[in-house]
Order: C-alpha cells, then sequence, then structure tokens
C-alpha cells in the first residue's frame, strides 16, 4: 500500500484549497489549556449510565469466555473444517482497528501532516484498546487458553520450545510488541499535558494524583530536546511497526495454501484495511465527542475533511485488492483458488456476506467524492459505520468461506454462529466502550501542548515546517 | 449407555452422567472382578500364549458369533481379562481373517449399561428356579409351551430342540426379521429341498447380481468379499479382471462395486432375472436333455423393457460359461432364486463357481415354524405358555399379525432378552440373555463348518442362553452352557481323543474339515418352467414402491443401542443416528420432496413417518426404508434414533410393497458425516474404465511425481512406514472404520455432533457421485492421515505439538497441543479430528472397559488424528528387538488393514524394497490425492478401474 | 543549573529573543522551562545522543530475537517439521524484526527518563512561586551563576527584555540540579 498510501498523504499535506483551518481562534496559551482541561473537571451526567451499559457488555464478555473455558471450545459455532471462525475474525478486526491511532501518531509525525495534531491522542486511546480486546482472542480461541504461555520461548521441564516457523508465535511478539511501544508513544506525548493538568486540577488529590503520572515533567528545555528527539525516532519506529503488525495477521492465512487464503496480495492488503477501518474507528468516535465537548474549534472541518479523504483513498487500496485477487485467481489458473474466489465467495453460500463487504467498503465509501459529505459530521459518521461492518464481514469472507469447501468435497461442511460467539463479539465492542469512556473521562484527549505549539507556529510562518512537536529538528 | 448425545453439542449434563456412571458401575465392578483370574482356567488361548494373563499383555481367544443363525469366527484381544477388540479368525470360513461391522461393534454392546441384569417377574426380582418351575411346568391338555428362537446353527440348541419336542407339549417357532426364507424357498423350488450355495467368487469372472449385497460386511460372511477382491487384482494393464452387475432397487455396496448396474424396482427384478434367463436357454446354442419344455416355456414369455439388457449380459454370461455366476438377494421372491439356480445350471457354474450344501441353519426353510403358525395357535387358544427367546418380535414381528396384542392374550409369556424392550414389558417373566462373549455356545458357518463360542470375561450380568432355556423343558434345570455345548460337541468330535481335539478346536476357533459335503441336487426344469409360465404379477396400486432393508448399522435393530454403530456412517448413504426414506433425485422432484422433510409412508392402510433422503442410484419409484429403528426403549442411545419401518411391514410383503407417499410440512433434521457428494471435478477418488487404461496406462502416474522443492529434509529412519490403498479393491463397507474406533478409543459424539461436523472418526470412507455412461457412478476413497512427507498441518503448529519421526510418521503430540487448529486449517484432506468437548467425560465407567490401554485417551482441547496405529509399529519394533531379528514384512498390520475384507489396505515399509507396500508403489495405477500440492503424501492410492460391458472384449 | 537567575516571561517569543540575545553574549549556561518545545532554545542544546541509543538497542534486539529462534529450533531441539530447514531463516524474519523493534522502542523511552531524571516528583524548581504556570502558559529561562559572565545585575537585563520578574535562587536551596 505503501505507494499508493504516499500519494494519499501527498493529498492530505498542503492545506486543501479553500478548506478550512486546523485551528479556530485560540485564544491565549492559558485559554487553550483550561479549554482543553475542561471536560475533565466537568460534570458529565451521562458518563455513568454510559458507562454501565458497556460495562455490562464487558461483563457479558467475561461470562462468556468463562463458560467457553470451562466447558469446551465446542460452545463456539466452529467445527472441522471450519476450525477457526469468530475467534480470529474478531481478532483480525479488532487488530486492524487498532492500526490508524499509531498510523495517526507516527506516519502523519513523519509526514508533517498539521490536521494530525488535534486528534492524535484520541486515536491512540484506542488503538490501545483496540489491542486490548484483539489481544483476548490469540489466547481464547485455543482448545487449551490455560496453555497459551507455551507460545513464550521460556526454559520448560518439557525441554519444548516454540516453533518459530508459524505465523502464531509472529502475531504473539508482533501484537505485544505493538501494544507496548504504542503505550510508550502514547504516555510520552502525555507527559507534558499531565503536568499541565497537575497544574490546573480543582482538588488536591487529583492534582497529586496527575503530578504522579506527570513523573515530574518540567519542560525544561534539555529534556524537550531529548522528548522531541525520541519521539520523532519513536515515530520512525512506529511507522513499519505498524506495517509488519497487521502483515504477520496476514500471515496467518498467507503461509498455509488453503485457496483463498495462499496468496501474495495479503500483506499490503491487509494493512490498508486495517488502516482503513481504523480511521472508520476513529470518525465512529470523534464525530460524537466532538459534538459531545463542542471541539469545533479544534476539531475543525478540516479534520472532517481529511480524514474523509484518507477513508476513500484506503477504501479504494482495499477495492483495488479484491480486485487483484479475483484477478491473480483466474491469470494463475488454479482450479481450487478459482473455485474459491470467483464461485464460493460471490455465489457460495456465503455470497451474501460478499455483497455486503462490496456495498459497505466499495460502494458506501464513495459518497466521500463529495467535499459536502466529507465535511459533514453525519454523512461522515454514517459511512464509518458502514466501513466498520463491511471490514467485519471482509474477515468474515475471507476466513469461513475458505474454509468450509477446501480441496476435498467430502469434508465440505457449512458454518454456523452459536450464540457465545455473537455474545463475545458484542462483549468486546462493550469493553472497548467502557475503557475508551474511562479514557474520556480522565485523561486530557486533546493533546495541548502540541495544539499551543501548533497555534504560535501558525502565526510565525517559520514554524511551519514543526507541524507537529518534534518536527522541529528533523 | 448415552455415551453420549446431549453431551456433545451441550454443556455435559451432571445428573445424566452421574447416573450412567452409576448404571455403568456394576457392570464394571464384575468386569474388574473378571480380570483377576479372568476365564482362563477353562478356555484356551487363540495361539501360544501364556495361560494366565501377564499385565499389559494381551490375551487372544477364539470365539464365534452368530447372526441370523450363520456363525462368523472372530479372534477376540483381551486386556487383563476385558475384551477391547474383535478381529477376524483366518481359519474361519466365514471371516477368512476379516470382520464385519456387527462382530467388532459387539464388543460395545457387551458393555453396554443398557443392559437388563435381573430376573423379573412382573417387574420384581425373582430367580432363574422359579422362572424355570413357572415356565417350564407340564401344561394341561390341549395346551402347549410355545418357543420362539432367533434362526439358529447351533449344534447344541439343535439338539436341545429336538429333545424338547420329545416333552409333546413344546412347540418351536422361528423369528427372524431378516430371514432368508425366500432363499431357502428358492432352493426348495428349483432342488425340490433346501440347500445352501456355497459361492466362491474367485472362481467367477463375470458376477451377476440380483439385488443380492454379498459385498456388504454386515451379516455377510466376509470370505465372500475377500474371494470376489481377487477378481481384482490389477498389477499390469493387462492384466485380466472380473467383472460385477449388480441389479437392484437401491444403491448397496455391491452395487457401488459394479462395473455396470441396473436400477430397477424390487418387484422388477424379477421380470430382469426371466428375461436374462430366457435368453440363455433360447439363445443356448446346445442345451442339455430336458430342458425343453423350460425353453417351450421361456419363448412363451411377453417381453419387457430389459430385455435389451438381458441380451447382452447374457451375450457376455455365456462368453464366460464355467466362470459366470448369478445369485440372487433375500430380498428377493423364491422365484428369482430359482431363476438364478437355473442359470448357474446353464453356464456351467455348479461345481465351480459355486457348489450346494445343506443349509447350517436348523430347520431351516421350513414353513411350519413362522410366527404366523403362532399367531394361529394363539387364536385357537392352544398356547398355554409363550417363551420367546433373543430378538424382539414384539417390536420386529409382522405388522399383520399383531404379535403384542396376541402375546398379551397368552395366559404365561416370558421373555429371554438383552433389553428392557417391548417384548419384555409385554411378559410376564423376563430373564436377562447372556451375551455371546460371556458365556459358551456354539453355531455353524454357511458351509456348515461348526465352531465353538467360549466366553472372554466373567460374565457381568447374571444371563441365561437359549440352551439353558431348552435345557430347563427337558428337567436340566441348572446346567451352565459351558456343559451344554460340551455335551453335544461329544458327537461332533466322535472319532479321536475329546479333550484334545476339543482344545484344538477352540484354540483354532473352527473345527478342522468341518464343512459339511456338499451335495449336488438336481435342478427341477419344470418347476422353472412353471414359475417362467407364471402370469405377471398383478399390476401395482401406485407407482412407487417401499422397499425394506436391513440396515448397515443396526441390522434387524438388535445394534440400535450400540454407539459405534449409530455413529457410523452408512456405507452408501453417510447417514448416522438415523435412517431414512431414500428416494432417487427424480422421485424426489416428483414428490415435491428434499432432503429432511417428512413423509407419510401410506402402506396397507398403515402410517409410518420417515425423513427423506434423495439418494442417485436409487431405482425411480422406489422409497427404501431401512429396518431397525425407531425402537421405543427408554434411556438408550436409540431412543428416538429413525423411522420404525417394521409398523408397515406386511408378512404378506415382508420386503418390499406398494406405497403411496403424502408430504408433510415437517421437517426431520439428518445428521450426514458428508454433505456434498459431488468431486467436482478434481482429482481425488480416479477412476477409469479398463479400454481407458489400457489406452493410457500412465494416467495416475502422472499425479505421483514429487514436485520439485527447495527443500532437502526427508526422514532418515531404517524403517520409512507407508500405506497403500487398492481403490479397485476397496467396495465403502466401513468395517475398517469401526475397526479404528475400537483400536483408537474414538469418542462418539452423537447426532449433534455429527450436525456440527465434529464427528471424531480418524479414518473416513469418502462417497462420491459421477456422471457415469449409464447414469450415476459412485467412487469410494478411504481418506485418512496422509502422513505427509511435507506436512502441511507440522510447520503451522505453534508448539511443536506436530512433527516428523524418524521413521516417516507424522505424529501428534496430545499433551503438548494447545489446541490453535491451524494444522486442520491447513490439512488439505482434513483428516485431523478435534476435541470440541471432553467427549470421554460422558462415558459410562462400564464402557470405558471396552478402551484398549495401548492408546492414549485424548484430552478436551486438543487435536488428533490417524497414527497409523503407531501403538502396534512399537510394540512390533520392541518384540523384533527382544528376539534380536529385524522385522518381517506384514508383521506389522494396522486395525483397518487386519479387518478389511478385501485386503485393499496395504501397510509396511517402503525403505525395503521387497516388502508388499514396496511392490504395490511400482503399480502403474499409483498416484498420490493432491500431488500437485507437494506434500509428498505416504498414504497413497491405487486408481480404481472398472470393467463395464462394453470394455475390455479382450478381457 | 545550580543555582542562578530564573525570570519568568508571559510569552515564547519573549523568553526565545531573550534566550538568543544571552546566547549571542556568550551565554552557555542557560536553560528554560516552557509548556511546549520552543525550536529556537533547541537549537542552543545540541544533538540528544537518545537516537543513537536507540540504534544500538535496536540491533541488539534483533540479534537477540534471532538467535533465540535459530537455538530453539535448530540448535537445542532439532526436529523434522513438515521437512522444512531446521534453520528456516526467513521464517525468523517476523520476529527479529518486532524484536528489534521493541528494544529500541524500550531503549528510548528509558533513556528519555534516565537523561531527564525522571521521575522526579519534587523539585525544588516547584517551590519557586508561580514557576507551576511553566506547564501552562508562561516561559520560564534560567542563567546559571556558574556561568563565567554571570553577573547579579542580568536581572535588569532581563526584566528590559521584558522578564515579568526575577528569582534569584541559590544553591543552599536547592537540591540536585535538572
Amino acid at each position: 500500500m505503501t505507494l499508493a498510501s504516499a500519494t494519499g498523504m501527498e493529498l492530505l499535506r498542503e492545506e486543501p484549497t479553500g478548506g478550512e483551518p486546523v485551528l479556530l481562534e485560540p485564544g491565549t496559551d492559558a485559554e487553550i489549556t483550561d479549554r482543553l482541561l475542561a471536560p475533565l473537571w466537568a460534570d458529565w451526567p451521562w458518563f455513568k449510565y454510559a458507562l454501565a451499559v458497556s460495562g455490562l457488555g464487558a461483563c457479558a464478555l467475561v461470562a462468556a469466555l468463562t463458560y467457553t473455558v470451562i466447558t469446551g471450545i465446542g460452545l463456539w459455532g466452529n467445527n472441522i473444517p471450519v476450525a477457526w471462525a469468530f475467534g480470529i475474525i474478531n481478532f483480525v478486526w479488532w487488530i486492524g482497528i487498532g492500526h490508524a491511532g499509531t498510523f495517526i501518531s507516527a506516519v502523519l509525525l513523519l509526514l508533517e501532516v498539521r490536521w494530525r495534531t488535534s486528534i492524535n491522542r484520541f486515536a491512540e486511546g484506542m488503538t490501545l484498546f483496540a489491542i486490548v480486546q484483539a489481544g483476548l482472542f490469540p489466547i481464547f480461541h485455543m482448545g487449551r487458553a490455560w496453555f497459551a504461555y507455551w507460545l513464550i520461548p521460556y526454559p520448560s521441564e518439557m525441554g519444548l520450545w516454540p516453533q518459530f516457523r508459524s505465523s502464531l508465535p509472529w502475531d504473539v511478539v508482533a501484537v505485544s510488541t505493538y501494544l507496548t511501544v504504542s503505550v510508550l508513544f502514547w504516555y510520552t506525548g502525555l507527559l507534558p499535558d499531565l503536568a499541565a493538568a497537575a497544574v490546573r486540577a480543582p482538588s488536591p488529590l487529583r492534582r497529586r494524583l496527575y503530578a504522579i503520572f506527570a513523573l515530574g515533567w518540567r519542560g525544561d528545555s534539555a529534556h524537550w530536546n531529548d522528548y522531541r528527539a525520541t519521539y520523532l525516532i519513536f515515530g520512525g519506529l512506529a511507522t513499519p511497526l505498524v506495517l509488519s503488525v497487521h502483515t504477520c495477521v496476514s500471515f496467518d492465512f498467507a503461509i498455509s495454501q488453503l485457496p483463498g487464503w495462499h496468496s501474495t496480495i495479503f500483506p499490503p492488503y491487509f494493512v490498508a484495511g486495517a488502516i482503513y477501518s481504523g480511521f472508520a474507528m476513529v470518525i465512529t468516535l470523534m464525530v460524537p465527542a466532538r459534538a459531545v465537548f463542542r471541539l469545533e474549534d479544534v476539531i475543525t472541518k478540516n479534520h472532517l475533511d481529511n480524514i474523509g479523504k484518507m477513508l476513500l483513498v484506503t477504501g479504494w487500496i482495499v477495492t483495488y485488492s479484491y480486485g487483484v485477487e479475483a484477478f491473480m485467481a483466474w491469470y494463475g489458473g488454479d482450479r481450487y483458488e478459482m473455485h474459491e474466489i470467483l464461485q464460493n465467495r460471490p455465489f457460495g453460500p456465503y455470497g451474501f456476506v460478499f455483497w455486503i463487504v462490496i456495498a459497505c467498503n466499495c460502494v458506501s465509501v464513495q459518497a466521500l467524492w463529495s467535499r459536502r459529505l466529507r465535511i459533514s459530521p453525519l454523512a461522515l459518521f454514517a459511512v464509518s459505520i458502514f466501513v466498520q461492518i463491511g471490514m467485519w464481514s471482509e474477515r468474515f469472507m475471507l476466513i469461513v468461506p475458505s474454509l468450509h469447501d477446501d480441496f476435498l468435497p467430502s469434508s465440505w461442511h457449512i458454518y454456523v454462529p452459536s450464540w457465545i460467539d455473537w455474545t463475545i463479539l458484542g462483549g468486546t465492542v462493550g469493553f472497548f466502550t467502557f475503557l475508551f469512556l474511562l479514557f474520556l473521562r480522565y485523561v486530557p484527549f486533546i493533546p495541548i501542548s502540541e495544539i499551543k505549539e501548533m497555534r504560535r507556529e501558525m502565526r510565525e510562518p517559520a514554524g511551519r515546517l514543526a507541524g507537529a512537536a518534534g518536527g522541529g529538528d528533523a | 449407555m448415552s455415551e453420549f448425545p446431549e453431551g456433545a453439542d451441550a454443556p455435559p449434563d451432571i445428573t445424566r452422567r452421574d447416573l450412567l456412571r452409576l448404571l455403568g458401575a456394576s457392570t464394571a465392578l464384575a468386569g474388574a472382578a473378571g480380570c483377576s483370574r479372568g476365564a482362563t482356567e477353562f478356555i484356551v488361548p487363540y495361539v501360544d500364549q501364556p495361560p494366565e494373563v501377564t499385565p499389559g499383555v494381551p490375551t487372544l481367544y477364539a470365539t464365534t458369533m452368530q447372526i441370523g443363525g450363520y456363525g462368523t469366527g472372530m479372534v477376540v484381544e483381551c486386556h487383563e481379562g476385558r475384551p477391547t477388540k474383535a478381529e477376524g479368525n483366518p481359519e474361519h470360513p466365514a471371516s477368512a481373517g476379516a470382520l464385519g461391522t456387527f462382530e467388532q461393534a459387539s464388543i460395545l454392546s457387551l458393555y453396554d449399561p443398557a443392559r437388563a441384569r435381573l430376573i423379573a417377574r412382573h417387574g420384581r426380582p425373582a430367580t432363574w428356579r422359579q422362572f424355570v418351575r413357572a415356565v417350564a411346568a407340564r401344561q394341561p391338555k390341549g395346551k402347549q409351551i410355545h418357543v420362539v428362537l432367533e434362526p439358529t446353527s447351533s449344534p447344541h440348541v439343535a439338539g436341545l430342540i429336538e429333545r424338547a419336542r420329545v416333552r409333546g407339549d413344546v412347540v418351536v417357532h422361528y423369528h427372524a426379521p431378516l430371514g432368508r426364507e425366500a432363499a431357502w424357498r428358492g432352493a426348495a423350488l428349483a432342488f425340490g429341498r433346501v440347500v445352501e450355495p456355497r459361492w466362491d467368487f474367485a472362481r467367477a469372472e463375470v458376477v451377476v447380481s440380483l439385488d443380492a449385497d454379498f459385498l456388504a460386511a454386515a451379516a455377510t460372511p466376509m470370505a465372500w468379499a475377500r474371494a470376489w477382491a481377487r477378481t481384482r487384482v490389477l498389477d499390469a494393464p493387462d492384466d485380466r479382471i472380473g467383472r460385477l452387475y449388480a441389479v437392484e432397487p437401491r444403491l448397496t455396496v455391491t452395487g457401488m462395486s459394479a462395473d455396470d448396474r441396473l436400477a430397477v424396482q424390487a418387484r422388477d427384478v424379477r421380470a430382469v432375472a426371466a428375461s436374462l434367463l430366457r435368453e440363455l436357454l433360447v439363445a443356448g446354442a446346445s442345451l442339455p436333455a430336458g430342458l425343453e419344455v423350460a425353453s417351450g416355456a421361456a419363448r412363451g414369455m411377453p417381453t419387457t423393457p430389459y430385455d435389451g439388457w438381458a441380451k447382452a449380459v447374457a451375450r457376455d454370461l455365456r462368453a464366460r460359461a464355467g466362470a459366470a455366476l448369478v445369485i440372487a438377494g433375500d430380498g428377493q421372491p423364491p422365484a428369482v432364486h430359482a431363476f438364478a439356480h437355473a442359470m448357474n445350471e446353464l453356464l456351467g457354474a455348479v461345481g465351480r463357481a459355486v457348489t450346494y450344501g445343506p443349509s447350517p441353519v436348523h430347520e431351516a426353510g421350513d414353513a411350519s415354524h413362522d410366527l404366523a403358525g403362532l399367531a394361529r395357535a394363539i387364536d385357537a387358544g392352544d398356547v398355554g405358555a409363550l417363551v420367546v427367546v433373543g430378538g424382539d418380535p414384539a417390536y420386529s414381528a409382522a405388522v399383520d399379525l399383531d404379535f403384542a396384542a396376541r402375546m398379551r392374550r397368552v395366559p404365561l409369556t416370558a421373555y429371554v432378552g438383552p433389553y428392557a424392550n417391548d417384548t419384555a414389558r409385554i411378559a410376564d417373566w423376563f430373564v436377562p440373555e447372556a451375551h455371546f462373549l460371556e458365556t459358551w455356545g456354539d453355531a455353524r458357518a454357511f458351509d456348515g463348518t461348526p465352531s465353538i463360542a467360549q466366553p472372554v470375561i466373567r460374565p457381568a450380568v447374571e444371563g441365561y442362553t437359549a440352551g439353558q432355556v431348552l435345557a430347563a423343558f427337558v428337567g436340566i434345570e441348572d446346567a451352565t452352557s459351558r456343559d451344554l455345548v460340551r455335551t453335544a460337541w461329544r458327537s461332533i468330535l466322535s472319532t479321536g481323543d475329546f479333550d484334545e481335539r476339543w482344545a484344538r478346536t477352540l484354540a483354532r476357533g473352527a473345527l478342522e474339515g468341518g464343512a459339511a459335503p456338499p451335495v449336488t441336487p438336481p435342478l427341477d426344469w419344470d418347476a422353472i418352467a412353471g414359475e417362467l409360465r407364471a402370469p405377471p404379477a398383478p399390476p401395482p396400486t401406485n407407482a412407487l414402491e417401499v422397499v425394506y432393508f436391513g440396515d448397515a448399522k443396526v441390522h434387524d435393530g438388535r445394534f440400535a443401542n450400540n454407539a459405534w454403530l449409530q455413529e457410523l456412517a452408512d456405507p452408501v448413504t453417510k447417514l448416522t443416528w438415523d435412517n431414512a426414506a431414500l428416494v432417487s433425485p427424480a422421485t424426489a422432484a416428483r414428490l415435491g420432496v428434499a432432503k429432511e422433510d417428512v413423509v407419510e409412508l401410506h402402506v396397507r392402510g398403515r402410517t409410518v413417518r420417515a425423513p427423506v433422503l434423495p439418494l442417485p442410484g436409487t431405482a425411480d419409484g422406489v422409497v427404501a426404508l431401512a429396518v431397525g429403528y425407531g425402537q421405543s426403549v427408554a434411556d438408550m442411545v436409540s431412543s428416538g434414533a429413525g423411522a420404525d419401518a417394521y409398523a408397515v411391514r406386511d408378512s404378506r410383503a415382508p420386503w418390499f410393497d406398494d406405497v403411496a407417499v403424502r408430504t408433510t410440512p415437517d421437517k426431520w433434521p439428518l445428521a450426514l458425516t458428508q454433505e456434498h457428494w459431488s468431486m467436482e471435478g478434481r482429482p481425488i477418488a480416479l477412476t477409469r474404465t479398463l479400454d481407458e487404461y489400457r489406452s493410457d496406462p500412465s494416467f495416475a502416474r502422472r499425479l505421483n511425481e514429487a514436485p520439485l522443492s527447495l527443500y532437502g529434509l526427508r526422514p532418515a529412519g531404517v524403517h520409512q512406514w507407508a500405506m497403500t490403498i487398492d481403490l479397485n479393491a476397496c467396495t465403502g463397507c466401513s468395517a475398517c472404520v469401526v475397526a479404528c474406533m475400537a483400536e483408537n478409543n474414538i469418542p462418539v459424539v452423537g447426532k449433534g455432533g455429527v450436525r456440527l461436523s465434529r464427528e471424531m472418526h480418524w479414518l473416513r470412507i469418502d462417497r462420491y457421485f459421477v456422471e457415469g455412461r449409464d447414469g450415476v457412478a459412485s467412487a469410494v476413497q478411504p481418506m485418512l492421515c496422509q502422513h505427509c512427507e511435507r506436512a502441511p498441518c507440522e510447520y503451522v503448529c505453534p508448539v511443536n505439538a506436530t512433527v516428523h519421526s524418524s521413521d516417516g510418521l507424522n505424529e501428534m503430540v496430545y499433551n503438548r497441543c494447545v489446541g490453535t487448529r491451524f494444522c486442520s486449517n491447513n490439512c488439505p484432506y482434513k483428516v485431523r479430528r478435534f476435541n470440541f468437548f471432553n467427549y470421554n467425560a460422558d462415558k459410562p465407567d462400564s464402557l470405558r472397559l471396552a478402551m484398549n490401554p495401548d492408546v492414549t485417551v485424548r484430552a478436551r482441547g486438543v487435536m488428533e488424528k490417524c497414527t497409523y496405529c503407531v501403538q502396534r509399529i512399537r510394540e512390533t519394533e520392541i518384540r523384533a528387538r527382544r528376539e534380536e531379528r529385524p522385522i518381517r514384512d506384514l508383521e506389522i498390520v494396522t486395525a483397518c488393514q487386519q479387518t478389511c475384507p478385501t485386503g485393499a489396505i496395504v501397510f509396511g515399509d517402503i525403505a525395503d524394497p521387497t516388502t508388499r507396500v514396496s511392490a504395490t508403489r511400482r503399480n502403474p495405477r499409483l498416484y498420490q490425492v493432491l500431488q500437485e500440492l507437494g506434500t509428498l503424501p505416504r498414504t497413497r492410492y491405487l486408481a480404481r478401474v472398472t470393467n463395464p460391458r462394453t470394455a475390455g472384449r479382450s478381457s | 543549573m545550580r543555582s542562578g537567575i530564573l525570570a519568568e516571561f508571559d510569552s515564547a517569543d519573549a523568553l526565545a529573543q531573550a534566550h538568543e540575545r544571552l546566547f549571542t553574549r556568550g551565554y552557555r549556561r542557560l536553560s528554560a522551562w516552557t509548556p511546549y518545545a520552543l525550536r529556537s532554545i533547541g537549537r542552543t542544546e545540541g544533538r540528544s545522543p537518545v537516537p543513537l541509543w536507540m540504534l544500538v538497542g535496536g540491533l541488539l534486539g534483533g540479534a537477540f530475537g534471532y538467535l533465540v529462534q535459530w537455538w530453539c529450533n535448530a540448535v537445542d531441539y532439532p526436529i523434522n517439521v513438515g521437512g522444512r530447514p531446521l534453520d528456516s531463516a526467513p521464517a525468523f524474519i517476523p520476529i527479529t524484526f518486532e524484536s528489534a523493534v521493541l528494544a529500541a522502542s524500550l531503549t528510548g523511552f528509558f533513556a528519555l527518563l534516565i537523561r531527564s531524571g525522571l521521575p522526579r516528583l519534587s523539585h525544588p524548581l516547584f517551590e519557586v512561586e508561580g514557576f507551576e504556570r511553566s506547564a501552562v502558559d508562561r516561559f520560564w529561562m534560567g542563567v546559571d551563576d556558574a556561568d563565567p559572565r554571570f553577573e547579579e545585575r542580568l536581572t535588569e537585563d532581563l526584566e528590559k527584555m521584558g522578564a515579568l520578574r526575577c528569582t534569584r535562587v541559590r544553591a543552599s536551596a536547592e537540591g540536585g540540579a535538572p
């Protein structure tokens, strides 16, 4: 995807002609600070209800997983041949969503895209919580989840080690690395704002707490110097990392020889899909938050416009991948591949999923060619929901139909998810929302110091290059 | 013994499981008690085994099982006094070293916790002595004791029957829902007396089967399939192979193996046979004297739609005169059997491919002993006491006899049987019947060879045998079955030292040279002529015809409670846990019904509801329904399984009858192990005709080349194990599947589990339908772990749980498996099975006794698959090392190979070019399934080559 | 700085100019405390060594990642897996890369903390009245009295340069150095 989306970046780099500014009447630093910290101190009457509802979902998730571990994976709809289904679909879906955050913080950072600033922390938070959801599945889809640690190389009395030719240990390392790096990246960026929060917090208790989490950050110019350098390299590391993680995930399928899985296009195709769904999720979360916390001045139409374009670009990469997959199946002339991709996917028993995918991922996003729709929060939100559904369905389309009829027709068998499967899927959404609500409540979710810096640099043209923190010495 | 159902696709049901535990416990303890001393103090091991059991070393005993009066010898493997596996006995003429599904699965029935275990009178416990006093008491004048037995060839039972008759007030009847009366009467018709044809398929180059499923491994002598397979050996393109014609209303194992198949309604088989006979009579160049009448009658016959077919086949038969054989099935009327005998006479098959001998079954074909006679007696009020031994006539007797109601009218009724079934519920007295593996007995094979049945376990139940019941009538109140058998055998082993010969016969499993001398009765051509002249049957009231047949899994219903058999996929339909109304797709379309639709079958004013299963190969207008299902016995795995064909089966038309079909809106979910029946044109189960093969002898070889690969790592052990399966010999009979279940402790997952495609069979038989020249042809292919050298399953396992051994085995390390199931996804053959639940947790303790201690019981959440019976490989390796000698070829025999009636499976060492498996690797028909994937499978196949009529003129 | 003069500015530009001036005058022991990074000041701080450390950390991590896989699958427990080579280099790349990134990131983060002497919850600067606003909207500069050109009257200059107020802090009042 790199080439294609790089050109996408080019689009986003220059200010959209006649476009909205990335920041409206900023006011003084103090005003910005208090303005952006206000949500933390404000009282949200709806918060506890929202938290309760999502918490219920989280409980359902815990219950369903416990039941599964106690009784057996047979509670899921899985069978032989369809040995992987919802568990892996959800894993890929969530880890995909988790890609936008770091992509925005890292890639857009390197590309000095200014509109990144207002939304990156938001996206990073989303990333973390999405990875948490994804991380559940590699463990709980196992027949013997309590032995999951056998995938880690530790000296055991069995004298055995993991088998590193399998892509599953790759996933373990990739996902855990991704989680760790994302946390570091996120926390590093958070330090100055926690310091600010520690100053402005209304109650001494909160002041103390934020001070502790700020680790005593003093904004010393020497610290800033290391901070900027480190943050920049973080970006440089996180960029290939983002690409590598979903590449590893795609290997779970690509290294097999199953028709419909065994395909070299998978890594780029998966990464594009991941960022696609990630941006969709950013929109899904950002649009309501923007309205609730009246953030129109920091998350301007310019942001909406640009994310809309991102969606359009990645959407087209995904569409292109579908095309290439079909073409290669035909061009490769492999009987099994052709059956799977040209016959079974569109017209087989799961054909309807294929058409959902096309409608949501390829068609619905075309609405964003219109700038009017791009800057309309409602339209953008609607498209983002379609894309979420589409991307989940895409993973279903890739995993289940490929498995349910492979080489020997004698073993073909249909797959139907069980109610436990649905509960777990819904449960992760609840758990995700739960964590994200807590994040909004207690963490400055708009990077204050970066906004202030950006404001200053927008005033002095010399600083234009320094679109984001650390851009300076790049 | 609900070894299963709800348990598999739902969380375990604690209370039920505990209940079953208790149920099983007594059996378990009894069995355990038996371990210590075992039965070894008075029975004789099969081969040179230590007289006392050595822990860990299995002991083998020869014994005999009787179904429908025909004995099959078997060798039973016992671990510490508990039988775990039954295998064929090469010394026995019926077994010939192989064993059918029923005989193998009978092990599980022995441990069935649902078996009745108490003598009871009106449900209250009683003793054997009380029973004998009550039942054997002399009847007042004009009243008799009527005894209903299953047909038997047991010498000691036969003797006791005659002795009992001396009493004067004992009348014996025989009841077998799947009896061979038609065959016997056919023989009587043709020869004026009942004789038993002994077919030798090895000497028949052309066989015409008139609705005779002689290749099924279900209550048929394995010797038949074994002999037939010898005519299918094809090492080089110019070898000759036999040809099999099948005329049948529904697709059978025989039909699937046929080179040329004619699907007709069962009632038309007679016309086909007659037409064929006419062709042989009329066109016959030189007919022996005395046939003028017959040929005259033949000329006078009306034409039938089958004359064209008959002409061609007759030509083929005559061309092979002397090496041709025509056989008729039990489901066909006597006339068809008579015609078959006549044709064999004309073809000079008698004395070659078929010889005749007396029927081993006592009083075979004697109509005066059937249940109709009993019904008349009851109506006349002559029956003072009715004693039913074995079977379940209240359930399985012809419905028009209304046996249950009549039995209720008898003042004193008793039932000696295995389960508290329908008959038991009516009877005043109930006595548990001993399982043949825990008591003494004897039987004769189809050729009359007598063999002894010896107990292989200390009885778990206080059970009694037919012999003991009959003995009671002659005043022997508490004879042990052993005494009865030994007494009877004194006359059989009259010459020489009795004890010595007795011991030898026990050890050998059958009396040496015990076959009854063949007889050659003259054929009564006038009778044949009479049958030929007989007016055609009255036009059917319906175009549709219902065909009843013995089920491949539960037979006549006696195995309904056997979970191994219930979960075994039917060899033809791949259906488990049910029977179904089989119709051809065309007929289904005409009736407007689809799979799983419930239909009502109306036969002579009676109705049965059954699910529809459209099955290619079924003759149009036929609705085939297996008997033995729909039993109403509570607390059994069989509860609610299938539709009860006996509910409409009439004594006047026990095998096929007119039927009206009414559709209903209801659905009846069916559990099939194979949902997709087309091969999608993929080169999986390769089939060619002989001509095609000869014109392109390397068609298979092309699928045997190893694709180029960068990887050089090959197993480097001394031995390299491999398996070759000859699709030319494989009939799909599924005996190997049961053998695998028994040997490898394969759990049962129940109907729900099978519907979710979670069955655990390591070895399955794939059955495909392909568009053949004449309609639908079928192909079968045993599919098991291919033990690929470049196994796709191995490199995707994250924890080294499946790896390769130096002798070429794809090893599954259960205790290392974490259950990611990636290996199954990446297995192109989908032969890996996963423990979605703890399937063994639900197993009653008594059933645990049937488990093979040499094979690990798998835990929940781990993957499992075929191991090439690695336990047998290692056991042999160790023995060879101890004896400081190399392993002999064919010394290691996998379970499936051991029991394969046609010897289609060969296992051995391909590192040694002299082994048989290495020889098969040189066969031009050798190919790999999915060779293009470069998995280098160790399991390879020999392509099937059929020999249809147009083909192989020269052969 | 151990001790010297602290000056508070109300705008980044004021601070930047003041800093610029003193720097051109030859002052080297200058420091600043700002709510966000100021490039102009950063320029005077010299290149941060952290990136180099991260590079080294990353290389070591990657090497370790590969060695673990190679040793586990090819040396300590060599077994035929699907006929694949014992040392299946291509299959070992993903983990090698991931462990490199992980090691580099951890190095970076902890290098940052260590060099900045964080976490340090109590610091003498926090005692200075009004300093806390340096996290919000005030810009502080400090001139160390150890600087050879240091002189007390610098206070006036700073005030001329727009400092809201200057504070003289003494070593005695100080704990460690920033």
